[in-house]
């Protein structure tokens, strides 16, 4: 459903960037959305749970309020972090009755909102997903985590250095970053539930962009001290890396296909940025024909059909969506960094230090930590 | 052969493309035809000077910066998304070089603000290492030169032709 309302948008858009006022003509309505009748949930925290519930199945884009018979049905009980809930199908059979105990009340719900949000669609949702970024502290850089909606915001580093980069592991477990505080650029690991923190990679040179594959088992990153910037994949607790290129470009930015087979990433030969394609095991990389002469920051999506990217149009910095199927590629609108979240549909950006979410398949989006600016280099956990 | 990389190297990279498609066109069959001829993963093996150590308790801006003199020569700048260094720019380098080849240095390449921040970390770097093989063509021993970048994260506040800099450390000898 949702991949035909992307066709139709990327038929519209072609491989010619779109003029920015005709962004809004991509809209493409929710007809696509299930029905769901929300039931008040009884209990000591029914009316908080009722109404993170609530905005949880709202935001996911999948979700119609409804109370018509043909309508699925959820209900249930919330008290103190927990919470029970059993989903039924519009004939009255329960779908699943399950119970919730992930900490807090918050994450019990947002678990239980991806629960709904798989059954209903067969799509992973994204509300039990953390988002990592940079933000500008005076002259320093430093990295913080939130919920999907900007709540739980935590400061992970006080180094009053630059720490950049963040890239959160796909079992939200790990974060790994690039930090300057040795006076160097280093990739160090951050253990998000022990706070354990690890310097792995300090080669001589630049060592930056680190990016988990789909095992979390090993990173691809960027070094150079071979004396020029090259792509290395190794592994995510340390050891010895291996290159993946020896070029006279300058690699970065490298995105992992959700198989762990090949990775995305950005070279420069010497002026413009473009996007290549390889394996993760090494060999000859194809670039990819994107319709910009201007691209970097690849994401590849969970559903492995689309690849995100920005791109410089006209002067300014937008972000662009190929699809991999059809190899077309559509303009959607002006930021930097995007990245997929778990649905393969929204993404988060930033634009102009504001952090945004996106609904491709909309065009809507909506501002995330809306007091907070200076963010950079998001990144999105499934 | 490092030499000759090294020497190619500080020719402006856009103008390899042609130069390497006008050889293509001369010598048939050498190269493909169409692609991307100085891309990634094609065209012969590189062969860099590796990097030497970091050396213990000096950065730039980091711990140990106490250690290192900014500035032994003013920075080096360049024009928009490019890492060659111009030839007006030279006179910095031979300056440098008098001083590297005495003294471990430090590179830090720094971009403007344009462009997203893990490209001009690559183009930072670019930088840093355009002026670091200069050096080497004027003997500077390669085990005398570290190099870094921050990317746009050190912004000079006077603007994108002085942001788009390799500046320098020198160890200062006690």
């Amino acid at each position: 459903m949702t991949r035909l309302a992307l066709l139709a948008l990327l038929g519209c858009a072609a491989v010619s960037p779109l003029p920015a006022q005709l962004e809004d003509e991509l809209t493409v309505t929710g007809s696509n959305r299930v029905p769901l009748s929300l039931r008040s949930f009884a209990g000591s925290a029914g009316a908080a749970a009722t109404e993170r519930l609530r905005a949880d199945l709202r935001d996911s884009g999948v979700i119609t309020f409804s109370n018509r018979p043909d309508a699925f049905r959820v209900q249930g009980s919330a008290d103190g972090s927990q919470a029970l809930a059993t989903l039924f199908n519009p004939a009255g059979q329960s779908v699943f009755d399950r119970r919730y105990d992930a900490g807090s009340l918050p994450a019990s719900i947002h678990a239980l909102s991806d629960d709904i949000v798989f059954a209903l669609t067969g799509r992973p949702g994204f509300a039990s997903s953390r988002i990592v970024f940079t933000a500008r502290r005076g002259r320093s850089k430093e990295i913080f985590l939130c919920d999907y909606d900007g709540a739980g915001l935590r400061q992970l580093t006080r180094d009053g250095s630059i720490a950049v980069a963040p890239a959160i592991s796909n079992d939200r477990r790990l974060l790994a970053f690039t930090s300057y505080r040795s006076g160097y650029p280093d990739i160090e690991i951050l253990d998000l539930q022990s706070g354990a923190r690890r310097r792995i990679i300090s080669y001589p040179g630049t060592n930056g962009g680190a990016a988990f594959s789909p095992d979390n088992r090993s990173l691809a990153l960027t070094m150079s001290f071979s004396g020029n910037s090259e792509l290395y994949v190794t592994g995510s607790s340390g050891g010895r890396p291996r290159a993946l290129t020896r070029t006279a470009a300058i690699e970065s930015s490298p995105s992992w296909s959700p198989d762990g087979r090949e990775l995305v990433y950005c070279a420069s030969t010497g002026s413009l940025p473009q996007i290549y394609r390889m394996s993760s095991g090494g060999g000859t990389p194809r670039k990819l024909n994107l319709g910009f002469n201007y691209c970097t920051e690849p994401d590849w999506s969970p559903d492995g059909k689309r690849l995100v990217f920005t791109a410089r149009a006209g002067g300014s910095m937008v972000m662009a969506v190929h699809e991999f199927p059809t190899g077309r590629t559509a303009q959607l609108r002006a930021g930097e960094d995007p990245a997929w979240g778990a649905d393969s549909r929204h993404l988060i950006f930033t634009s102009g230090g504001a952090l945004f979410r996106l609904d491709t398949e909309t065009g809507a989006s909506v501002r995330i930590l809306p007091d907070m600016t200076g963010i950079s280099e998001p990144s999105w956990s499934p | 052969m490092t030499r000759t990389t090294l020497l190619l190297r500080s020719v402006p990279l856009l103008f390899f493309p042609a130069l390497l498609l006008a050889f293509a066109a001369g010598c048939s069959g050498l190269r493909k035809k169409g692609g991307d001829p100085y891309g990634p993963g094609e065209g012969d093996p590189l062969n860099y000077a590796a990097l030497p150590p970091r050396m213990d308790g000096v950065s730039l801006y980091g711990p140990g910066s106490e250690n290192v003199q900014r500035d032994p020569v003013e920075p080096v700048y360049f024009a928009f998304d490019s890492s060659v260094v111009d030839l007006s720019e030279m006179p910095k380098v031979e300056r440098l070089a008098g001083i590297a080849r005495s003294t471990y240095i430090i590179i830090a390449g720094h971009t403007d603000e344009v462009g997203t921040f893990e490209y001009n970390r690559a183009l930072g770097e670019r930088r840093a290492m355009a002026v670091r093989a200069e050096l080497l063509n004027m003997g500077v021993p390669a085990q005398n030169i570290q190099t870094l970048s921050y990317g746009e994260d050190y912004l000079t506040g006077q603007g994108d032709y002085y942001d788009r800099r390799a500046e320098f450390g020198a160890v200062i000898q006690r």
